[in-house]
């Protein structure tokens, strides 16, 4: 209620259009301020003066809380430490400074307030109405700064949404599928039949992979199947490939794309830049603590393990292999905590291998499979 | 030789059934054209080209071995002398590079798959431009072609702070080499080795933009991959096969010269 956004383009603290509704506002409050006092104290003040000391106890006091609020240095502070010290200085600055300015503008001498009997009452409401007037511009802030953090998990939300995406579906992998695919068509209807019936299964688990919360272990071997027969028809007889699943590891539930990426992998650094044949093999095993999928293939290796000059911490795009495994390992982490792993390593003579483990112990994701629907 | 009257081209396809595709649409968008030879990876693509020295030369830019740029740019270099330069057409399956770069290299480019709409427009163009020719072109624009293909690789750099002196990372520290104490340049897949009497170092940039960004006008090109201080030239030998190599100042070893950029060298 009390914020629209807080960055809202031309409202935002520190911009003049907040400024003046700032005091605008509280002039007002002080406005109702005084009027509260001259119902609740009979007699204390005429109204017009009891107004004009009103606002400018009020408004020394918001500018001071303006000008503190900037201070660098207590924003260090925790937020209720800061908004204390704020008070303590505000409150007495606004009560003692305020009445002097409203003497020279009635045109009053100057003299000392509240030490006489008539000073107690409006003093303390003075600190009474100052001090809500505080915790509104406290929770303000606080507002502001929660709707500034979930604005912040919002775009990272969307950020990894897009990646998932662009991990799903690459145009380089449609277009150039389809570009066999066109070839096919004439050649060899039968294997051209054959390659839209993956290409359907390949898109159907990619495209609905963000939908899921998991799959059987089977349905992302159907996947993996789909992909690699893919490539065997557009590569040809450079590529063979072999996948293993154990009957008793099928129903096993697994993130959905989580293997993908891997063999993704595998094949668009390791295998199709590589001159010359290659193999990639799939397989998956149950062990005492869980269950192991290994990628392995011989083809050219991790990339970029050359003499590697200085500043090389250019942030993996897309197409770089450390996109796909940083979403693999962003995966695992958050479905199955420190218990899973990836590991990938180099193989001799060529080559890549990648492994994820899964652990066996149930987890909060393997819970929710369970409930019924 | 049918060469006159009869036009000829290379694939280079790392898959079979698109390459085939392509020589099938060929086929029937120009029947005159010969595809005298279809090559699977760069290695083979450029040495096929070399051999062949089609007038054509269809480029997949994704290919093992060597990239269809990469491939342009060795097949441009060492172009035999006598032949009419060839027409690149780069196939891609999704333009990652920018379609004014290829315009740029004088060069035509197809999207994968091709529409046999498409190819025709290909066809259309590349026969103009083989009735434009010249027969062979004289040495110095051989030269401006491998420069035009590789400018497609390497976008324009804007022209950043110049660069007086090299800050070259070695291990911990990082090295200042004047540019004028620098002997050659030489670029390697994604560095460029910068060589100077005392040593040599690696600066992770393409050779392009460095030598955009260099304060000075004495470095000359004589390879694809090498730009050379003309001050430190002392001398160069042409060996049986025609081949230039130059003797340079601090430099042990010899270096390469290209046949594209081999006038250079001529003697007056």
């Amino acid at each position: 209620m009390y914020l629209s956004s807080p960055y809202s383009a031309g409202s935002g603290p520190g911009t003049a259009q907040w400024a003046v509704g700032t005091i605008a506002a509280s002039a007002l409050v002080w406005a109702v301020a005084a009027a509260l006092l001259f119902v609740i104290v009979p007699g204390i003040e005429t109204f017009p003066r009891l107004l004009v000391f009103s606002e400018s106890v009020g408004l020394t006091m918001v500018t001071c809380v303006v000008l503190l609020r900037r201070q660098r240095r207590l924003e260090r502070m925790t937020a209720g430490t800061r908004w204390l010290v704020i008070g303590v200085i505000a409150i007495p600055t606004g009560y003692l400074l305020g009445h002097q300015i409203a003497f020279l503008l009635l045109g009053e001498p100057l003299r000392m307030v509240g030490f006489h009997r008539v000073s107690v009452g409006p003093l303390l409401f003075t600190v009474l109405v100052g001090g809500l007037g505080l915790r509104h511009f406290a929770i303000r802030e606080q507002l502001a700064r929660e709707a500034a953090t979930r604005a912040e998990a919002q775009r990272l939300a969307v950020e990894a949404q897009l990646r998932l995406l662009r991990t799903q579906l690459e145009p380089h992998m449609l277009f150039n599928t389809l570009a066999t695919l066109r070839g096919l068509v004439r050649e060899d209807a039968d294997r051209a039949e054959t390659m839209i019936d993956q290409l359907i299964v390949y898109l159907r688990g990619t495209l609905g992979a963000s939908q899921a919360d998991s799959v059987p272990l089977g349905r992302e071997f159907a996947q993996l199947r789909a992909y690699l027969e893919i490539m065997s028809l557009r590569m040809g007889p450079r590529l063979s490939w072999h996948l293993e699943l154990p009957a008793a590891l099928a129903d096993t539930p697994v993130p959905p794309m989580l293997l993908q990426p891997l063999v993704e992998n595998a094949i668009k650094h390791g295998l199709e830049p590589k001159v010359g044949p290659g193999r990639i093999e799939v397989v998956a095993r149950a062990t005492d603590a869980g269950i192991e999928v290994r990628v392995d293939d011989d083809g050219l290796g991790l990339p970029g393990k050359s003499p590697e000059p200085p500043q090389d911490d250019a942030p993996a795009g897309p197409e770089s292999s450390g996109y796909g495994l940083r979403h693999v390992r962003d995966r695992l982490q958050a479905v199955y905590g420190p218990g899973a792993r990836l590991d990938v390593e180099r193989r001799r003579p060529g080559g890549a291998r990648s492994v994820v483990f899964l652990p066996a112990r149930r987890t909060a994701f393997q819970d929710r499979r369970g409930e019924p629907r | 030789m049918t060469t006159e009257s009869q036009p000829t081209a290379v694939i280079a396809e790392d898959e079979p059934v698109v390459a085939r595709m392509l020589a099938r649409l060929l086929g029937e968008a120009w029947p005159e054209l010969r595809i005298v030879g279809v090559a699977e990876d760069g290695l083979r693509a450029t040495a096929l080209a070399l051999a062949e020295t089609p007038d054509v030369v269809f480029l997949d830019i994704k290919m093992p071995g060597r990239t269809g740029i990469e491939v342009a740019e060795a097949v441009a270099d060492d172009w035999p002398d006598g032949r009419a330069e060839p027409l690149f057409v780069f196939v891609t399956a999704f333009d990652e590079f920018a379609v004014s770069a290829f315009e740029r290299a004088a060069v035509d480019y197809l999207l994968k798959p091709a529409t046999a709409e498409r190819l025709q427009q290909t066809v259309e163009r590349l026969k103009q431009r083989l009735a434009a020719r010249s027969a062979p072109p004289p040495a110095g624009e051989r030269a401006a072609l491998m420069q035009r293909v590789q400018s497609i690789a390497a976008p324009p750099v804007e022209p950043g702070e110049r660069i007086k002196v090299i800050r070259a990372g070695v291990g911990n520290t990082v090295r200042m080499i004047p540019v004028a104490d620098v002997v050659c340049f030489e670029a390697t897949e994604k560095y460029v080795n910068v060589v100077t009497p005392t040593g040599e170092a690696l600066v992770r940039m393409s050779l392009r933009e460095l030598m955009a960004r260099i304060d000075s006008t004495d470095f000359i090109q004589v390879h694809r991959s090498v730009m050379v201080n003309g001050n430190a030239i002392l001398s160069a030998t042409r060996d049986e096969n025609g081949h230039y190599s130059l003797a340079v100042r601090g430099l042990q070893r010899p270096l390469k010269v290209s046949r594209a950029f081999a006038h250079l060298f001529r003697p007056m």
